[in-house]
Order: C-alpha cells, then sequence, then structure tokens
C-alpha cells in the first residue's frame, strides 16, 4: 500500500489536470525537440554515410576520349587505384505527357555483374533486371518528381533533333547521382548499345575511381587521378578534365552538417528555455502548494520529506512527458529523416528507437526539471509555518517599492483598470523575467530564423547577379552567330541577347605541378547579363587583353593567387595561352568546378573559334516564368527547324529554383523550430498568467465585490498577457540581431561557402508581434475565465 | 534576579520542571519588522501551563493570541526569551528538529480546518503518523481508525474533506492532531468558522480530551466558551494580563486591568511572616497568586482572633484605601506555606478606582460588607 505522503503527490499530479497537463508539456516540448533532432540527425547521419559507403563511391571522375574494356583492364592496375570503373554517356530531352519537358543525363553502364563503383540498387525489393535493347533504367528522385513507372516508354529528343523511345526497365537507387530537385535534371541509365543508338559513342567516356587509403585525402586521389591521366594520354587519348568533389563524402554532407549544427544548436536552446519555463511551473506549483507545505511541517514533516516528496512528483512529471515525447519525437523523427533521405536522395534504415536518442530524453525529462526546481522546492519548503499559513493575502507581489515601478507609476493616463494590469505586470519580477526570458528567446529565435532567411534570399539574388537572363540556350556544337541571329529576330518576345562562351579548362601558375580545373564563363565585353559583386580589382573591360576574373571557390582551393598574377590556362584540345587575373568576385553557392570570368572575344580566340557561338544568354520583355517557358519554347522549335542541335534549354525560373532548392530544406527546418520555441513560450506564459491568477484571488475578489464585471476580470488579466507579450516582442527584437549574426556568419560559411550579409526581414517581425499578442490572449484566456468565474463569496472566504 | 536558565548554543538542555508543570514561556517578546517599521507583538510574556488544564487564550484580535500559541508549538520564534514545553527547549531547536518534535509532542488544530484537499479523511489522519513514523506502519491505518471513532467520523473515513461539513473538518482536524498521540494541543480559534452547535461538539471533544490527561490550550474568540474552560489567559496588547486581577477585579476593562497587571508588584511570604499590621499606615492593595493569608483583629490583650482567610485569587487591604485611615486588622501569610502576592501600590489604587464608577461602586459594597463582617467577628469574639 502507498503512504499517504506518496498518495498526495500522485493524487496532486492526477487531480489538477490543467496543471498537470501545461507542465508536462513544458517538459514534453524540449524532450519532443530534443528528441526528433537527435533521432532525425542519426538517421540522417549514419544512413547516409551507410548507404553512400555501401555503394563504393568514386572518388574521382576523369572525362577523356572515348576508350575500351582493355585501356581500362590496364588502367586498373595503377598504383593508388583500388577500383576503377568506367561509363558512356549521352543527354537527351524527355518529353512527358502533359508536354513538359526534363532534361536527363543518360549514363552508359556496363554489364550489371561488371560495375565496381557507384553501385547500383534496385527500388524495388526485387533484383534489378539486365537491360535489354532500347531499355532505361530510371533514377529513383527523378521518376518520383516525373511520376514515370517501371514499364512506362518515354519519348526522347536526342541531341541531333532525332526522336527515340525507350521502355523504363526498372527504377533504381544510386546514391552518387544528384538529385532532381538540385540539379532539375533526370538520371537515366542504358547499355552502351542503347547509349549509340540514343545518338552517344559506343565506348566509355568516363572513368570512375576509387583510390586506395583515405578518399578524403584530396591531394592522394589528385595524385592518382594525374597518374590515370598521363597514361591515358600515354595511350593516345586524351583526358578532357577531372572532377574531383569532396571526395569519400557524400555530396550532401555539407548541407546535413550544418543543419546539424544548427539543429542541435536550436535543440539545446530549446531545453534551455524549457528548464526557464519549468522553473515558472514548479514556481507556480508550488506557490499552490506553499498553504499544504505549512501544515504538513505543522504536523510533523521535516524539509527533508517535503524535498523528497516535491522531487518525486517532478521526476513523474518528467516520466510522463516521456511517455508522451518519446513515441512523437521517435515517429516524426523518423518520418523527418526520411523526408530528408528522399530530398537528398539516400536509402534509409528501417524505423527503429534509437537507444541514445532515450537515454538523453531521459536524461533530459528527469534531470532538468529536477535541475531547475531544485531551488524553488528548497525555497518553498524553507518557508516557516506562519508564512506559509498567511501567505494568501493582498500583498502577495509587492508593487512600488523600486525604479521600475516607480517609472511603471507615472503613467497615470490610461484607464484605472489598464493601469491595475500595467502594474500587476510588474509585480513578481522574478517570474516577470523568467516568462519573459522564455518568450523573447523564442521570439529572438523566430526573428533570427526569418532574418537569417532573409540573408540567404539576399545571397541568392546577389548569385542570381550572375545569372541575368531569362533564357539560356547551350547549343551542342558552335554556331556562326549570322546562323542563328535570324531565327531571334523572329520572336517578337525576344528583347536582348548575348552569346557567351563557356569552356572547362585546367588552371595553372608557372610552375604548378598540379592544374586546378575550371569552368570558364566568356560574357562579351560589356555584358547586361551578369552584375557580379566584385572583392578586388575589377571586372573585365573590353580592351582587357586575356584578362580574368576569378571568385572565391578558386581562391579556397588557391588561396595564394591574388589581382595581378599571371596564370595559364590548358583547354581540353591541348592548346595552352596565359592570362592575367584583374579581379575577385564572391558568388554564394557551392559552384563546382570552380567559375572564372574572361571576355568572349579572347575566350573565343584562344579555343579558335572565333565569332562562333556555344550558349546564348537571352533577355525577354516579360520576366515571368510563363514568358520564359514560351520563348523557350519558340526557340527549341525555331532551332530544330534550323537544324542548330541545341543541348540545353533553361529557364532563369528553373535555375533560380536550382540554386533555392538546398536552402528551402534549412528554412523548413528552422520554421517549424522556431515554431516549437513559440509554442514552448504559449506554454510558459499560460502557467505564469495561471499562476498570477492564483496568487491574486483574493484581489479579484475584492475588484469584483467593487463592481467588476465578468469582462472586467477578464480584460485585466488578458491586457497583462499581452503586455507581456508585447515586450517580450520589443526585447526579441533587439536580441534577434546578435543571434542572427552568429547564424548567418555559421550557416552562410556552411551552405553558401560565404558569409551573408546580414538583412532584417521586416515581415517576420511583423508576424512574431501578431503571433505573441495572438499567443499572449490565448494563453491568458484560460486563467482569466477561471479567474471570472470565482464569485465574490468563494474568493473572500479563500484563506 | 539570579538567572533560572543558562543559555548554550547548540545544546538542547532541559530545564526542571515543577511537578505537572508542561510549558513555561520565559520573558518572551515578539516583534514584526516590516517597511513602516517595528511592531511589538508580545511583550515581555511569562507563564505557565499545567498538565490536564483546559486553557482558553482569549484577547481581541490582534492582541496576540495567535502569536502567543505559535511560540508554543514553535511555528514562530520569540524575538526574546525562552519556550519550554515537557522540559524542552523549545527555542533552540533547528527547523527540522522542531518538525518532527511537534509532529510527536504536540497537536495542532487550526480555525480553517487545513485537511489536504487531495487525500481522503484516513489519509489525512494517517499523513502525520507517516512522517514521524510513530507507529509501524502495519498498525497506522486501525489507529488513524480508532481516532476517527473518538470523534465519530469513523463512517466517512474515505470521503475527501470537500464532501463533509465543515464541523466535520473540524473533527477530523482533531483526529489529525492526535495522530501521534500528543500529551499537548493546540488549538487556533477551532470553533471560529463553525456554527454555535457545531462549536459546542468541538468543544465537547476537547472536554473529553482534558478528562483523559491532555492539556488543551485553545485561542477563542467565543466568550461563552471561555468561561467554561478551567483556566483562562487573557491578553491585551501582546501582555497577558494577571488572571489574578481578572479574577478579582472582572468589572474592569481590559485595559485597565493590563494597566493594573503593569504596576503590579510581586511579593513573597514566609508561613506566618506578617504581611501588613493593625493600626499601621495603610500603603497597599494586595491579590494572592499563592496560598492562603490569615486576616486578625487583635484583641486588647495582644491575642488575636482570625476573621478569615482568603485564598488564591482573593484580595485585601481595599478597605482602609477606600476609607483611609490606619489598618483595621493584621495579615500574614497561613502557616501550611508560603504566600505569594502581586500588590498595587496605594496610589494607583486611588486612580483606579477614581477612573472606574463601577469598580468603585462594587468595592464599596465589597467593604460595606467586610466591615460588617468585621463588626460581627468582633462582637462574637470580644476580648
Amino acid at each position: 500500500m502507498i503512504s499517504p505522503r506518496w498518495k498526495k503527490i500522485l493524487k496532486d499530479i492526477v487531480g489538477y489536470k490543467l496543471r498537470t497537463l501545461l507542465v508536462i508539456l513544458t517538459i514534453g516540448v524540449g524532450v519532443y525537440a530534443i528528441g526528433i533532432i537527435n533521432s532525425s540527425l542519426e538517421y540522417i547521419m549514419t544512413d547516409m554515410e551507410a548507404d553512400y559507403q555501401s555503394s563504393n563511391p568514386h572518388d574521382a571522375m576523369i572525362f577523356s576520349d572515348p576508350f575500351d574494356d582493355d585501356l581500362l583492364f590496364n588502367l586498373r592496375r595503377v598504383e593508388g587505384v583500388a577500383d576503377l570503373d568506367a561509363r558512356g554517356g549521352t543527354s537527351v530531352t524527355i518529353h512527358l505527357p502533359q508536354g513538359e519537358k526534363a532534361q536527363a543525363d543518360v549514363i552508359g553502364l556496363p554489364a550489371l555483374d561488371e560495375i565496381r563503383v557507384d553501385l547500383l540498387s534496385p527500388e524495388d525489393p526485387e533484383q534489378i533486371p539486365p537491360l535489354g535493347k532500347q531499355e532505361v533504367y530510371i533514377e529513383f528522385s527523378g521518376a518520383q518528381a516525373l511520376k514515370i513507372k517501371r514499364g512506362d516508354t518515354l519519348d526522347l529528343t536526342l541531341p541531333d533533333g532525332y526522336r527515340r523511345q525507350v521502355r523504363v526497365a526498372a527504377i533504381i537507387r544510386d546514391v552518387n547521382a544528384i538529385p532532381y530537385v538540385f540539379g532539375l535534371q533526370v538520371t537515366l541509365y542504358a547499355n552502351l548499345e542503347t547509349i549509340g543508338w540514343l545518338g552517344g559513342t559506343q565506348d566509355y567516356t568516363r572513368l570512375l575511381l576509387a583510390v586506395t587509403g583515405d578518399p578524403r585525402d584530396e591531394a592522394h586521389v589528385e595524385d592518382v587521378s594525374a597518374r590515370l591521366a598521363e597514361k591515358i594520354e600515354e595511350s593516345g587519348k586524351s583526358v578532357y578534365f577531372t572532377r574531383i568533389f569532396r571526395p569519400g563524402r557524400h555530396f550532401a554532407s555539407d548541407i546535413t552538417q550544418s543543419l546539424g549544427i544548427f539543429l542541435t544548436f536550436l535543440g539545446g536552446l530549446s531545453v534551455f528555455l524549457g528548464a526557464f519555463l519549468i522553473i515558472n511551473s514548479i514556481y507556480a506549483l508550488l506557490t499552490q502548494q506553499v498553504r499544504q507545505i505549512g501544515v504538513m511541517k505543522a504536523i510533523g514533516a521535516t524539509q527533508g520529506q517535503l524535498i523528497w516528496m516535491y522531487v518525486l512528483m517532478l521526476v513523474l512529471f518528467g516520466v510522463l512527458s516521456l511517455v508522451i515525447a518519446i513515441p512523437l519525437s521517435a515517429s516524426h523523427g523518423y518520418a523527418t529523416a526520411r523526408g530528408t533521405a528522399e530530398y537528398l536522395n539516400f536509402r534509409i534504415s528501417e524505423f527503429h528507437l534509437s537507444r541514445s536518442t532515450i537515454q538523453l530524453q531521459v536524461l533530459v525529462a528527469i534531470g532538468v526539471p529536477v535541475l531547475a526546481g531544485i531551488v524553488p522546492i528548497l525555497r518553498a519548503t524553507q518557508t516557516t509555518i506562519r508564512e506559509a499559513l498567511s501567505s494568501y493575502g493582498i500583498q502577495a507581489g509587492k508593487f512600488g517599492n523600486n525604479v521600475i515601478d516607480r517609472l511603471v507609476e507615472m503613467v497615470r493616463f490610461l484607464p484605472r483598470p489598464l493601469l491595475i494590469s500595467l502594474r500587476n505586470t510588474f509585480r513578481r519580477k522574478a517570474r516577470l523575467v523568467l516568462t519573459l526570458s522564455g518568450l523573447t528567446l523564442a521570439g529572438a529565435m523566430f526573428l533570427s530564423v526569418m532574418n537569417l532567411r532573409g540573408s540567404m534570399n539576399l545571397a541568392i539574388d546577389d548569385a542570381l547577379g550572375y545569372l541575368l537572363s531569362d533564357v539560356n540556350v547551350s547549343f551542342a556544337g558552335y554556331y556562326r552567330m549570322d546562323e542563328l541571329e535570324p531565327w531571334l529576330e523572329n520572336i517578337p518576345e525576344i528583347d536582348y541577347y548575348e552569346s557567351w562562351g563557356i569552356q572547362t579548362a585546367d588552371l595553372l601558375v608557372p610552375g604548378d605541378l598540379v592544374s586546378t580545373q575550371v569552368l570558364i564563363f566568356a560574357p562579351p565585353a560589356g555584358s547586361r547579363m551578369i552584375e557580379p559583386t566584385l572583392t578586388s580589382g575589377r571586372w573585365l573591360l573590353p580592351g582587357d587583353k586575356n584578362g580574368i576574373v576569378i571568385g572565391n571557390h578558386l581562391l579556397a582551393a588557391r588561396p595564394d593567387l591574388k589581382v595581378g598574377d599571371e596564370i595559364i590556362i590548358k583547354f581540353s584540345n591541348g592548346k595552352e595561352s596565359r592570362w592575367r587575373i584583374v579581379g575577385t568576385f564572391i558568388m554564394a553557392g557551392n559552384v563546382s568546378p570552380p567559375i572564372v570570368y574572361s571576355n568572349a572575344e579572347d575566350l573565343a580566340a584562344a579555343l579558335g573559334q572565333v565569332n562562333r557561338v556555344s550558349q546564348l544568354r537571352i533577355q525577354t520583355k516579360a520576366h515571368d516564368p510563363v514568358t520564359q517557358q514560351r520563348v523557350a519554347d519558340a526557340l527549341e522549335r525555331a532551332f530544330e527547324e534550323a537544324d542548330i542541335q541545341v543541348a540545353q534549354v533553361l529557364t532563369g525560373t528553373l535555375v533560380t529554383r536550382q540554386n533555392t532548392a538546398q536552402i528551402d530544406l534549412l528554412v523548413i527546418f528552422m520554421v517549424v523550430m522556431a515554431g516549437l520555441l513559440a509554442l514552448v513560450g504559449g506554454l510558459g506564459l499560460a502557467s505564469t498568467m495561471s499562476m498570477n491568477v492564483i496568487e491574486r484571488t483574493r484581489e479579484i475578489g475584492v475588484i469584483r465585490a467593487i463592481g467588476a464585471a465578468n469582462s472586467d476580470v477578464m480584460q485585466l488579466v488578458i491586457v497583462e498577457g499581452v503586455l507581456i507579450g508585447l515586450i517580450s516582442f520589443l526585447l526579441a527584437a533587439v536580441f534577434a540581431i546578435p543571434i542572427g549574426l552568429v547564424l548567418t556568419n555559421l550557416i552562410g560559411i556552411a551552405i553558401l561557402q560565404t558569409p551573408l550579409n546580414f538583412v532584417v526581414a521586416y515581415e517576420g517581425y511583423l508576424i512574431w508581434v501578431t503571433v505573441v499578442v495572438v499567443l499572449s490572449a490565448l494563453a491568458s484566456y484560460a486563467p482569466a475565465r477561471s479567474a471570472a468565474k470565482l464569485t465574490v463569496r468563494e474568493i473572500l472566504a479563500y484563506e | 534576579m539570579p538567572r533560572l536558565f543558562s543559555r548554550k548554543k547548540n545544546h538542547h538542555h532541559a530545564v526542571e520542571f515543577e511537578a505537572g508543570e508542561v510549558i513555561r514561556l520565559v520573558g518572551i517578546d515578539k516583534t514584526f519588522r516590516n517597511a513602516a517599521g517595528e511592531f511589538p507583538v508580545l511583550k515581555n510574556i511569562n507563564v505557565r501551563f499545567y498538565a490536564g488544564e483546559f486553557i482558553g487564550v482569549i484577547g481581541k484580535s490582534g492582541s496576540g493570541k495567535s502569536t502567543l500559541i505559535n511560540m508554543v508549538t514553535g511555528i514562530d520564534r520569540p524575538t526574546r526569551g525562552e519556550v519550554y514545553v515537557t522540559g524542552e527547549a523549545v527555542h533552540e531547536m533547528s527547523e527540522n528538529r522542531l518538525a518532527r518534535w511537534r509532529g510527536r509532542r504536540m497537536g495542532i488544530v487550526f480555525q480553517f480546518f487545513q485537511l489536504l484537499p487531495t487525500l481522503s479523511l484516513i489519509e489525512n489522519v494517517m499523513l502525520p503518523m507517516d512522517f514521524c513514523r510513530v507507529y509501524p506502519s502495519r498498525q497506522r491505518r486501525s489507529k488513524a481508525m480508532e481516532l476517527l471513532e473518538l470523534v465519530e467520523m469513523q463512517d466517512h473515513a474515505r470521503k475527501l474533506p470537500s464532501e463533509i461539513s465543515g464541523g466535520q473538518q473540524q473533527r477530523v482536524a482533531i483526529a489529525r492532531a492526535l495522530a501521534n498521540d500528543p500529551p499537548i494541543l493546540l488549538a487556533d480559534e477551532p470553533t471560529g468558522n463553525l456554527d454555535s452547535v457545531t462549536a459546542e461538539v468541538i468543544f465537547g471533544i476537547f472536554k473529553k480530551l482534558v478528562d483523559e490527561g491532555k492539556t488543551v490550550v485553545m485561542v477563542t474568540h467565543d466568550s461563552s466558551l471561555a468561561k467554561r474552560v478551567n483556566r483562562t489567559v487573557l491578553i491585551a496588547d501582546g501582555q497577558i494580563v494577571s488572571e489574578f486581577v481578572a479574577r478579582a477585579l472582572p468589572q474592569l476593562t481590559t485595559q485597565q486591568m493590563l494597566k493594573i497587571t503593569n504596576q503590579l508588584q510581586p511579593m513573597r511570604f514566609e508561613p506566618g511572616a506578617v504581611i501588613l499590621s493593625q493600626g499601621a499606615e495603610p500603603d497597599r492593595f494586595y491579590i494572592i497568586t499563592k496560598g492562603t493569608v490569615e486576616i486578625a483583629l487583635q484583641r486588647p490583650g495582644g491575642s488575636d482572633v482570625v476573621v478569615y482567610r482568603p485564598g488564591v485569587g482573593d484580595f485585601f487591604g481595599e478597605v482602609e484605601l477606600m476609607r483611609g485611615g490606619a489598618n483595621l486588622a493584621t495579615a500574614r501569610a497561613g502557616l501550611e506555606g508560603p504566600v505569594e502576592l502581586v500588590a498595587l501600590s496605594k496610589a494607583a489604587f486611588i486612580e483606579l478606582i477614581q477612573e472606574s464608577d463601577s469598580t468603585r461602586q462594587i468595592l464599596d459594597a465589597i467593604v460595606a460588607n467586610r466591615l460588617e463582617e468585621n463588626l460581627r467577628t468582633r462582637q462574637e469574639n470580644p476580648a
């Protein structure tokens, strides 16, 4: 049988359902946040790495002249090669049933059992069927986005304009493929025979290298790649370029890592915030218990016995919050991880409970309330019996004896009931501080998140300054401008166009042994399609002879480069030329290979393609997505008619979407977390307001006795709540600035490779002030209602 | 005056109590402080309570009754002075020791019952047993049931406090106060929140407990109840009005009683010692606090005749002070034991009767009565 004192604690928990719920929720929200963050991160980090490693991923990709199995066999013996595989490839446009089009990269595979690197796995439980002629596999994320199923027939346009139809033999998972949302490009897989039929070469064109030793050692990967390239060249074939992008790591590891940092920060913050609120709730609870504590002391309870009773109560609250928070956070954490996995294109393991997450949750659910509660419990149980038995009076919470009170007292022009609310707000200062810290932190986080989002948008806008065209047309080869011009003049919606050169090349400084691959964009001198953000030197001028402007991404790899340096650019056709750096720019986002800019005329001269065009950048008269798409379609039709081979047509809207896709994920996460914080803040306010009402029961009775109606009493309480909310908003607005500065720096560098410019997002402030007012009103509504329900007789008899 | 009790730090020493003495307050001062200043609530309180007494502490609200009770229970601590209960120095105990001690040695009954709302009645009664572990846990329920039977609440044992009336709650509160079988019960206005019929029942329970040997100290407003206890302690302005003054001169206002109390001078006489002599100039008014006094008239031959033997609570010396002239008789301590008196000076006495007409009238009547008795005695015992 349970002894009466433990029974009392149980009955207090069960008997005061609303209060119990409030306390459990307060603890539970933090425990839930910690749980969802920890479990989802655990899935994401371990499963992403596991799925990535299980595919035996490539560390480098070498593009070259077509080659066959003999060369591949020889190259496998090069020192440092753990595994070497080869792929062919071509690109096509898929025509979807609704008339939409999608670009697709078709990868030419060797026989399935010969694949050693970048292993594929079936989406369906069964094995992958072997590829027949005119059959393709489609990569999972693309299939999902475009709603393509196994057995579907795809309508393709080849680079040379021919139409072909292929059957989808399977949907497969390829952890090394860039997911559709990031590149807006589908990945298809076919055998080499089909690649030939689709207009490509039937030989291999790229090597996939997995190195021995540490794949994250970029210099080592570069060394092995260089040895392979040398061997290939020795065999009489040209190497076009080598792509090494963060070897040994999943392409999204940066994103998940910064997401991890950010979420862990938010999780910690919500626990910290929760602790404030728990202190508050415990004070509320103990305020109600003071009299009973006095009675128990009077009948023989020692302080130690009382402390244990209330500590047990807190432990029980923690256990109850765990009962709610563990299943919820585990399932939501799994859902979050699954969503993220789908987004980032890796396979996630089956649902399971994470032991470390549960341990952490138990620690937080039990430890934080006990730690937060120990001071209030000590104080409450130290109250003498006399104080305890006389503590309900009109004098609870002193007002009028400090500077703040006197300042508040100077406000006299308001109606008297409002004055009571205003002065009541400042009566319990410690409690006010606790409530305010909760709400303020929540608000500051929300505002910082909104500011961060604004800063990211600004960074993206800046990045879009490099992409000012509405439609980009890339040709499969070089065309003379006079060949293209008549077709362009025929489309009335085109306002302006420029011809750009685009070329990948190797960059090295005289004396270098290893080159760095770069992508050269060559706008015409005086281009209207680019508004760069310069960090030193100047932009290209029409008269520059072999001038070049380099960006932050190249500087990250080659910090030694500076304005005035002379460099050598080696093109894939073997030509070399000397260039001088005239300026540096900064561009947000992951860019690989690094981009450099030169004048179109200089690039054309270096390549021997003077007056020939490989890309057109077009500005339309209207810049909306519909116009852009219409012009893009018109251009495609026109060039098809003219037998001009187009590799790709992209609208500005699509390019922007490609750029914002990564950030959207982060922003969604952040807004959800800010919402959780707001919830915690609201709970805190609700418990503060009910505490205030309980303490002032007698006072409310007096106010009622002198003629206050229900609405007056409710207004009194609600106005106080809203006042607290508004004060917290003002404080949050101030604190959001330093928090925002830290966040924009951390996240900017992690995701966009550049510290972000801090932006104040006004809409965030508007949203938060609305939220906080509504939340405060709602949080104080329940206490206000219960205050209004009390009758004068009840209250004044309440001794 | 030699110090009766020596105080040492961290040493809870016991004192020698008189036979039957259970509570002793020595020189208690209690001052409350707040922003507006200091408020003395108790001033130099000296009082002793004895086993089996039913004591009513009475006084106006704010007079310090509850504070006095709080000194005894240790709920509050004196600013100065000493509190001994059953020989133990309460004022020296730590809060924790006090809590445990209080749970075992004292039962407290509050005006507003103060039952814990979430516990059933029997659980409320068991709670002090739970805290103080006087009985093994197996016995607690049956002990609690016995106590509920004592207050005739056994049929409601499983109910919650909110399900029963105020009077019933107070009965349960008494049962709870008796949980650890304490020798002393303290009740602060136990009937203050009850109707007169219910109050009568509660009073009856206390009476029964006193008959069984418990000591009950009850603060009350109810003058009809106050008259029925066997000892009253009247408090005014934080001071105890001499119970002898209250008993001897009940016609006085409380303020007058208090004034006199403060002017009283304690005196002690060995058996047979003369307190005042016939023929001498009268200088005091006496009230007897212990022992018996003999009032004797001298016969011409030098022998005397005892005219009457006033005891505790009786007074003498007023006749001459009111009529003027020399002492009419001799007063001396009885031979059974020493006599203790409190005496009021002539000036203070005269001031008193000038202030109070009713006192003067009553004293006049008493004087007339006594003179008549003197005369009769003389006639019956001629020299």
